[in-house]
């Protein structure tokens, strides 16, 4: 101190004393602080980071702290009773990572990991060498292997540098084959599917929904991933987890409006159905006519979606690519077919409608008619021999009534009144694939044929062959119309989401496609001609000894290229619904099917005894109905 | 004290530079290059063109030479003037805040900056420099009497309307140094203990009251981060734990210059953890090399405070003494996750032009005091 005063200068109101006692304690208080900064920085760098495992020279070595998504649970999938139809289960894999597996002890590593997974050492040593990408990427070598086999790998850690165990998330589908097409499969997202997703929180190991609910409802089921924060060392290796930034909210689960009994029954019924004649494509559905909800969709061929949860062979896939129909298209939405006199429906209803013809009117039933020189004849090829009011003719299935109808109808009116059945057009069902049909027109016919319809293809068009094409679902979707009084539902499999909790619960509205716009007693008439239909002894459609108020009407539609006996294939078709009353004036039914048996050539309507199956299992029947010879292959050309 | 300087007269055989606190002018010299290597640092860490406008590195090297400029002219020159333009300094503090809060924008959507030709001006930090200058202003007019609570009451009036201001942004960092320099300038002006007590006390009292009516979501998550950092890695606490293996990655002699680039970006690692990043690249020898210019610096200011004869001298000094203080522990204490986080620069080291320059105006004002000596009464 220059001046040697004792106490410093100033001291305000303070005696020499406190104010160097003061001062004392604050220099005492600056130096703790700074102090106790210089010890915790220390102390820190002494015990490493904050969670303890990593010291201090390890991040000194250029490690690095990177987030990454953690892929959130996937909703599960449940039927209309809470039956569980896809759930998630822990699955084990092994991968390694090149870099961390020295090449001189290669060979030993994997004879003692092969042996473990029972896979052949130069399979794995095959799959390492092919990988052209960082040596740090860790490289998939099996997936889906035991539980104890995971467990070994783990405890022989030491003994098998580089090798991982991975537990994943899997899809289990436990009705597999039943219900595949309305569930769907996941599969591993792929390098296309990655570049326009990965905005969207995909990563390269991710799963994405490929076919049915898994696909159309993705968004929902998904949920949204979480990021987690790793530390890597300098090599991109992963030395600690540093916890979660944002947690994953798990996907919703959909309760699908699939009844998983009906379903049962609907997939019994075919698969029954098919056998006698070594059939193999066909389709069963039903809807609820009031809503929509579809309650059965049952496909053949099908897939077992199972089969694509934990990675499907190359083999197995092309299998199911190359077989024949198929399995993995979802024939109810996905493929048109001729409806046959199925469509009639919409012919004799827009004859009523536009009063073209009385309901009461006898119309001659000729065998045949004469039309631009040439003969078109009924299906029995002799005619009937008598009048028939619309309702009797739609009975016996007549061609000859219905041409007489088209020739007053003209096929532009008939094409409306097929639009306004809901052909020609998606149904807009939450199933991913749908087709939406054909319904010709001249306009159609311009494009799509290069020229105009001749009226031959008029009368065809009218029983819904020719160029009509329909899918299943626009078929059973236009039966439910009938039976609910003329309101087309756009068709849905989803009931509701719930949150994974079950906390919160969003039902989905039903959503009306259209109307048909047809008058009340047109509808009316048309349900009791339906019901004609399966009471007519004369057909082999006879479903009046059931105790069910069921309607429905026939179709048998040729296809593709005669035999040497100049016979086409024909499919069977019926379509119809189940009322709790026989009151057709009533629009209460909650029961519409749809049964379609592609190329059946079967003595009977093959269809019509899939029906019988179907609606024995559905409503307990203790009756058997059905008529198995029917099923057998024939040459049977009748409605 | 300066042994080179006779104090109350001017040698003009040596210069007026020659009379400053060498170690504290070395601090302040060597903390603001520390700065400016930070910034490169951050900016090669953010990938900035070293030299582009928006660069870091060119900017903060702007502003220290800014600084050094006000640093020296202000020491070089009789500290007097400042007590004559002491309030129209502090109305046009006043005047820019008010402008601050009224048209001012920062990215989170609060009041805190100014943007005058693209440049950025937190106002709250240069009220900080100017409260200390008229807290010793105001205590030292000739003929009053000292220690008591008439002390206490015009200090707090003084400082008042610029916490409130500040407050109001809302930058409740600024808002607590004001209050911790308040504080010190009352410690080192003399007022007697219990008046001390009594403010802490109502400091204490006012706290609950604080937290359950003023003090934000936000501002709580951030305040309670350091207590369990790793409970829940989100936000705050996250950028908590990264600060924190950020530092204990810098081990003994840090990665170097080149291995931070590799790290992921910590959270505003050129201001609030400047340190972190700093420690990273230069390891335990580099965070004490920081942490020891600062105390020197807090040392030397109050040893001056000590050593002045007079009043103004004394609050002066002991009043930046207690913002260095201040800021540096808390500053470096949330970086080393024990103290809240708040938002508060480490003095000359973080970037930001504002805090850099008040505090060059701060200091220098001190070494002029060293130089020219006070004016006893």
């Amino acid at each position: 101190m220059s001046t040697g005063g004792q106490t410093g200068g100033f001291g305000g109101g303070l005696s020499a004393t406190r104010r160097q006692l003061r001062f004392l304690a604050v220099a005492f208080v600056g130096l703790t602080l700074f102090g106790a900064l210089a010890v915790r920085m220390a102390a820190l760098q002494v015990a490493g980071g904050i969670s303890g495992g990593t010291n201090a020279g390890e991040l000194a070595q250029g490690h690095q702290v990177v987030e990454r998504p953690i892929t959130p649970d996937r909703g599960r999938i449940l039927d209309r009773q809470g039956r569980v139809l896809a759930k998630n289960v822990a699955t084990y894999s092994i991968e390694i990572v090149p870099g961390n597996l020295p090449l001189t002890a290669r060979p030993q590593v994997l004879a003692e990991l092969g042996a473990i997974i029972m896979m052949d050492p130069a399979r794995i040593t095959m799959m390492l060498d092919r990988v052209t990408g960082s040596m740090w990427d860790p490289v998939r070598i099996a997936n889906n292997i035991n539980e104890s086999a995971a467990r070994l790998i783990d405890e022989e850690r030491d003994a098998l540098p580089g090798v991982q165990t991975i537990i994943e998330a899997h899809r289990v589908y436990p009705f597999g084959a039943v219900v595949s097409h309305v569930v769907g499969y996941v599969a591993r997202i792929d390098a296309t599917e990655l570049a326009t997703l990965s905005s969207a929180g995909y990563s390269a190991k991710d799963f994405i929904g490929r076919a049915g609910v898994e696909a159309s409802y993705e968004a929902e089921l998904r949920g949204t991933p979480g990021v987690q924060a790793l530390e890597l060392d300098a090599r991109g290796r992963v030395i600690r987890d540093l916890g979660i930034i944002k947690a994953p909210i798990p996907g919703k689960t959909l309760v699908l409006t699939i009844d998983m009994t009906a379903q049962q029954h609907a997939y019994d019924a075919l698969t029954w159905g098919l056998k006698p004649a070594k059939n193999k494509h066909g389709v069963v559905a039903a809807m609820d006519p009031q809503t929509g909800e579809v309650l059965a969709l049952a496909s053949y061929p099908s897939y077992d979606n199972n089969d694509f949860a934990t990675g499907i062979t190359n083999e197995q896939y092309r299998a199911y690519l190359q077989s024949k129909f198929g399995p993995l298209v979802d024939a109810a939405v996905a493929e048109q077919d001729p409806p046959g006199s199925t469509y009639k429906l919409v012919t004799y209803s827009c004859a009523l409608q536009n009063s073209l013809v009385g309901p009461n009117e006898g119309l001659s039933t000729p065998a045949y008619v004469e039309v631009g020189g040439e003969k078109f004849y009924e299906w029995n090829k002799t005619g009937f021999g008598r009048t028939m009011t619309p309702a009797i003719g739609f009975s016996f299935s007549s061609a000859v009534v219905t041409y007489q109808l088209a020739q007053r109808i003209k096929i532009d009116r008939l094409s409306q009144c097929g639009h306004a059945w809901g052909f020609g057009a998606p149904t807009g069902i939450d199933l991913p694939g749908e087709v939406s049909g054909v319904v010709p027109d001249q306009a159609w016919a311009q494009v799509a044929i290069n020229r105009g319809l001749y009226d031959g293809e008029v009368l065809q068009s009218a029983l819904g062959q020719g160029y009509d094409l329909v899918t299943p679902m626009q078929l059973l979707n236009a039966y439910a119309a009938l039976a609910n009084g003329g309101t087309l539902w756009t068709p849905h499999v989803a009931l509701e989401f719930r949150s994974a909790d079950g906390a919160t619960v969003e039902p989905v509205a039903p959503v009306q496609l259209g109307s048909v716009g047809m008058r009340a007693n047109v509808l009316a008439y048309m349900r009791a001609a339906a019901r004609l239909v399966v009471t007519n002894h004369y057909m082999h459609a006879d479903l009046s000894q059931m105790p069910l108020n069921v309607v429905g009407k026939t179709g048998t539609a040729e296809y593709g290229v005669r035999d040497k006996k100049g016979r086409l294939p024909y499919h069977n078709w019926l379509a119809g619904f189940v009322a709790p009353t026989a009151n057709w004036a009533r629009t209460d039914a909650r029961f519409a099917y749809v049964s379609f048996m592609f190329g059946s050539n079967t003595v009977g309507n093959a269809a019509v005894e899939v029906t019988k199956k179907f609606l024995q299992g559905q409503f307990n029947l203790t009756g058997n109905y059905t008529i198995p010879g029917y099923l057998r292959l024939g040459n049977y050309y009748g409605e | 004290m300066n042994r080179f300087v006779q104090r109350g007269s001017i040698s003009r055989e040596r210069g007026v530079l020659a009379r400053l606190d060498a170690p504290s002018a070395v601090a302040t010299a060597l903390l603001g290059l520390i700065g400016v290597v930070a910034a490169w640092l951050n900016a090669r860490a953010y990938g900035q063109e070293l030299l582009s406008s928006s660069s870091l590195f060119l900017r903060m090297s702007i502003w220290v030479a800014i600084a050094t400029t006000v640093y020296l002219v202000v020491a070089a020159n009789h500290w007097s003037w400042v007590r004559t333009f002491a309030w129209p300094l502090y109305g046009a503090n006043v005047a820019l805040l008010v402008v601050t809060l009224v048209y001012g924008v920062d990215s989170g959507g609060n009041a805190r900056a100014l943007a005058i030709f693209g440049i950025t001006i937190q106002s709250s930090e240069i009220s900080k420099v100017i409260a200390t200058i008229a807290v010793a202003t105001a205590l030292t007019r000739v003929g009053r009497t000292r220690g008591g609570v008439r002390d206490v009451l015009l200090a707090g009036a003084v400082i008042g309307p610029l916490f409130l201001l500040v407050a109001m942004q809302p930058d409740l960092g600024t808002g607590l140094v004001l209050l911790f320099a308040l504080f010190g300038a009352l410690l080192f002006s003399g007022v007697a203990s219990r008046w001390l007590a009594a403010l802490a006390a109502l400091g204490a009292a006012v706290v609950p009251i604080a937290w359950v009516f003023v003090i934000r979501e936000y501002q709580k998550e951030r305040l309670l981060a350091f207590i369990d950092p790793h409970a829940d890695p989100a936000g705050p606490k996250y950028q908590l734990t990264r600060s924190i293996n950020a530092i204990a990655g810098g081990g003994l002699f840090g990665v170097g210059f080149d291995g931070s680039a590799s790290v992921a970006p910590l959270p505003v690692q050129e201001s609030d953890f400047v340190f972190a990043s700093l420690v990273r690249a230069t390891g335990l020898i580099g965070g004490l090399l920081v942490i020891g210019l600062l105390a020197l610096l807090a040392a030397r200011l109050v040893m001056h405070a000590w050593n002045s004869d007079d009043a103004f001298g004394v609050i002066l000094a002991g009043g930046m003494a207690s913002i260095v203080t201040f800021q540096a522990v808390i500053n470096i204490g949330m970086n080393l996750g024990i103290a809240p986080i708040t938002g508060i620069p480490l003095p000359l080291v973080s970037y930001g032009g504002a805090s850099v320059v008040s505090l060059a105006f701060g200091l220098g004002l001190v070494q002029s005091h060293v130089a020219y000596g006070g004016t006893p009464e």
